[in-house]
């Protein structure tokens, strides 16, 4: 019984001590990360704020600025993610370091806040995921019908063919 | 009466990102209170993540318990059976691999204790910030 049992323990041990403390260590440092994040993003969002411009009270709501910017900091890190696991070299060229290469720092917070709201086109071109341009385009801007290459002459997933419609906020299931 | 109101918005604003920065939320953790603001069941959507964490975090404090054990047991099976510390090609090695797993599985018990003692005080802090949102917004509408 020992001569099958001690080899068998041998080999799973080190092997289990190693996923506990690599679980314990990945776990403490995504936690340190989560909150570096957050605490990033909540003093730009604080400088944002502390600024009068007139823009700014032309928007009612600030929270939902708020709430925008950490959804799309939530895009852009998914963005990234995905981005890396396809091994898309273009893509992850600058791996995503926060906060370092996340597009607040490059861009701040007003760019991605006007970005969000006045659709900005180029986004990708001035640094922002693509993943996010898509999500920028204002309401009620058309999109083209899905004739090209579809066998079916459009989208039938559409109840209003040509709107862009919005959701009030990102998914649950996707954030 | 708009510079008011403004007034009144910019300081609610500012209240909720200093207790946001106070409370040492994570970013998805500040995302979920910010989607629970406006929304009547938030603070329950809140309580229920909060909730299903803690099982979790409650889940692997009894799962490294059990194996602790387990592993006690082993051991000392394995030194009752040779009445000393194992010997040979293997039983020297496998003695001291339970041992160590033993000796990890202990930090990592107490860090998942903890981690869920964490979770019940932040799910306190996030109730305080939604409710005093929602009193300020209260006095909001009465100023209006």
């Amino acid at each position: 019984m020992q001569q099958y049992c001690y080899p068998l323990i041998t080999v799973l041990a080190p092997a289990l001590t190693v996923s506990i403390i690599s679980f314990v260590l990945r776990d403490m440092i995504w936690t340190y990360r989560q909150r570096t994040q957050a605490a990033w993003l909540l003093r730009e969002a604080r400088r944002y704020f502390s600024e009068s411009e007139e823009r700014q009270q032309a928007y009612a709501d600030q929270v939902t600025v708020l709430h925008d910017i950490f959804a799309c900091h939530e895009m852009s890190m998914n963005y990234h993610k995905t981005a890396r696991k396809k091994n898309d070299s273009l893509n992850t060229a600058k791996p995503n370091r926060l906060p370092r290469t996340n597009v607040y720092l490059k861009h701040g917070v007003r760019s991605a806040y006007l970005a969000r709201h006045q659709g900005v086109i180029d986004a990708r071109r001035s640094g922002l995921a693509s993943g996010l341009a898509l999500a920028v385009r204002p309401a009620g801007s058309t999109k083209n019908a899905a004739i090209s290459g579809a066998s079916h002459p459009s989208s039938t997933w559409d109840t209003a063919p040509g709107a862009m419609t919005r959701s009030n906020g990102p998914s649950p299931t996707t954030w | 009466m708009p510079r008011q109101v403004l007034e009144i918005s910019h300081k609610r604003i500012s209240e909720l990102i200093y207790k946001l920065e106070q409370a040492r939320l994570g970013s998805k953790e500040v995302l979920k209170v910010l989607k629970a603001l406006d929304r009547a069941d938030g603070p329950k959507e809140i309580e229920s993540w909060y909730s299903r964490r803690r099982e979790t975090a409650n889940g692997m404090v009894f799962t490294l318990l059990a194996s602790a054990a387990v592993l006690w047991v082993g051991i000392a099976t394995m030194v009752a059976t040779t009445d000393r510390i194992p010997a040979g090609n293997y039983g020297l090695v496998a003695f001291i691999s339970c041992v160590v797993l033993l000796v990890s599985c202990m930090p990592a018990m107490l860090y998942c204790a903890r981690k869920a003692e964490s979770l019940d005080r932040r799910r306190e802090q996030v109730a305080a910030i939604l409710d005093s949102y929602r009193e300020s917004l209260c006095s909001n509408i009465v100023i209006r």
